[in-house]
């Protein structure tokens, strides 16, 4: 799920490098308005080890599937809220240098791809943050955060690529091969569907501070 | 309060995240970075033919891969289409009276490399000489970027200082 450079045209790339720009930098305001925005910086910090770690755990699956690596972009959204855009940026940054995965080129691109989904899931969870202690919430809104966390990112992904294919590729192999590397992530959104929905109700009961809710009861 | 305690803290958090920084370029810098979770290697085959082995990082083969090549004197139009097989391997031959530096996309969903070869004025291809870096040094680096993100979050888990006019309070 990561675009490597020489895969975008300039224009795309450095208008996704101008919006990753702009959110980041949104995001840093909104942080800097919490009380204490240092606060929250080792939650941040653990969370960029866990993504940058994560996105190098590939699952092998069956034919004509290819293997699919973790995401976490919806339980980074969940658990750092606004801290989760530029922690994903960092992330890729050392993925970038590290791995190998993703280009230079492409970091902002790929900071949309995995960074909207986080900032979607961060949304959902705060718009139904109030009913977290009912019965089956915190996992129905866990399981979808970390679900469309995956499948968010997937169609984005599938945008950046299929919207730029160069003239000279063969436009419905390329598709096609695109395609099947999105459904490949399919049994990934459910994995960490099913591992957010358990975090999530795990820290409500445990340490609800981190996921910014109150105790219950 | 006790503050040298917490001020020994700090600064045992800021040597560890200069230490990982370091130690996590030293990795990355003695070696070259070959692909973006792609391995693809050029060679020159019998009959100025080139192979292309595609791989991913994972180690899968890029099967099926589109392979585009680009003439030196034409950059912009491909010369050469085709479709690697199940192996992730291709080959073409090359046109040696046309020389200077020949482009080659590789690409399959997305994941895929421009690599380059040259054709010299004599007609001789030179496909460079790049070399994976071993996967130690990838696993080093990854545990070194661990270990500074575990600083930062142990430099910022300290406990708040008071201030002077607090302290006073």
């Amino acid at each position: 799920m990561h675009i490597p450079d020489g895969i975008l045209p300039p224009l795309v790339w450095g208008g996704a490098t101008v919006v990753t720009g702009a959110i980041t930098a949104y995001s840093l305001h909104k942080i800097n308005q919490e009380e204490d925005p240092r606060a929250a910086v080792p939650k941040a910090a653990m969370m960029t080890a866990a993504f940058f770690v994560a996105s190098s755990i590939f699952f092998p699956l069956p034919p004509p599937m290819t293997s699919a690596h973790l995401i976490l972009a919806g339980t980074m959204g969940v658990i750092l809220g606004w801290y989760a855009f530029p922690s994903i940026l960092i992330g890729l940054i050392l993925q970038s240098i590290v791995f190998g995965h993703g280009g230079i080129t492409t970091l902002g691109a790929n900071a949309l791809i995995m960074g909207i989904p986080a900032l979607l899931s961060f949304a959902l969870f705060q718009t139904t943050k109030k009913r977290i202690h009912q019965d089956r919430i915190p996992h129905i809104v866990g399981f979808l955060s970390g679900f469309l966390g995956v499948v968010v990112a997937a169609c984005i992904f599938y945008l950046f690529i299929i919207g730029t294919l160069p003239a000279d590729i063969d436009r419905t192999a390329e598709i096609n091969a695109t395609i099947l590397l999105c459904l490949s992530h399919l049994p990934v959104a459910i994995a960490e569907g099913i591992f957010t929905a358990y975090l999530v109700n795990y820290l409500r009961q445990t340490r609800p501070a981190l996921i910014g809710v109150q105790l219950e009861g | 309060m006790d503050i040298q305690p917490m001020k020994n803290r700090e600064n045992h958090a800021k040597y560890f995240i200069i230490l990982a920084i370091c130690l996590m370029f030293l990795g990355v810098s003695t070696s070259s970075i070959l692909a973006h979770g792609t391995d693809i290697r050029l060679t020159v085959a019998e009959n100025d033919q080139v192979q292309i082995n595609a791989i991913f990082d994972t180690g899968e083969p890029m099967s099926e891969a589109q392979i585009i090549v680009y003439a030196a004197n034409d950059p912009q139009t491909a010369w050469h289409n085709g479709v690697a097989d199940m192996n992730g391997t291709y080959f073409f031959p090359v046109d040696t009276s046309i020389a200077g530096d020949w482009a080659i996309t590789v690409r399959t969903a997305g994941h895929g490399e421009l690599l380059h070869f040259t054709v010299s004025e004599r007609g001789v291809i030179s496909t460079g000489a790049e070399t994976a870096r071993p996967a130690w040094q990838t696993t080093v680096g990854a545990l070194f970027v661990v270990i500074m993100l575990g600083g930062v979050a142990y430099f910022y888990s300290r406990p708040k200082q008071m201030t002077m006019a607090e302290a006073r309070a």
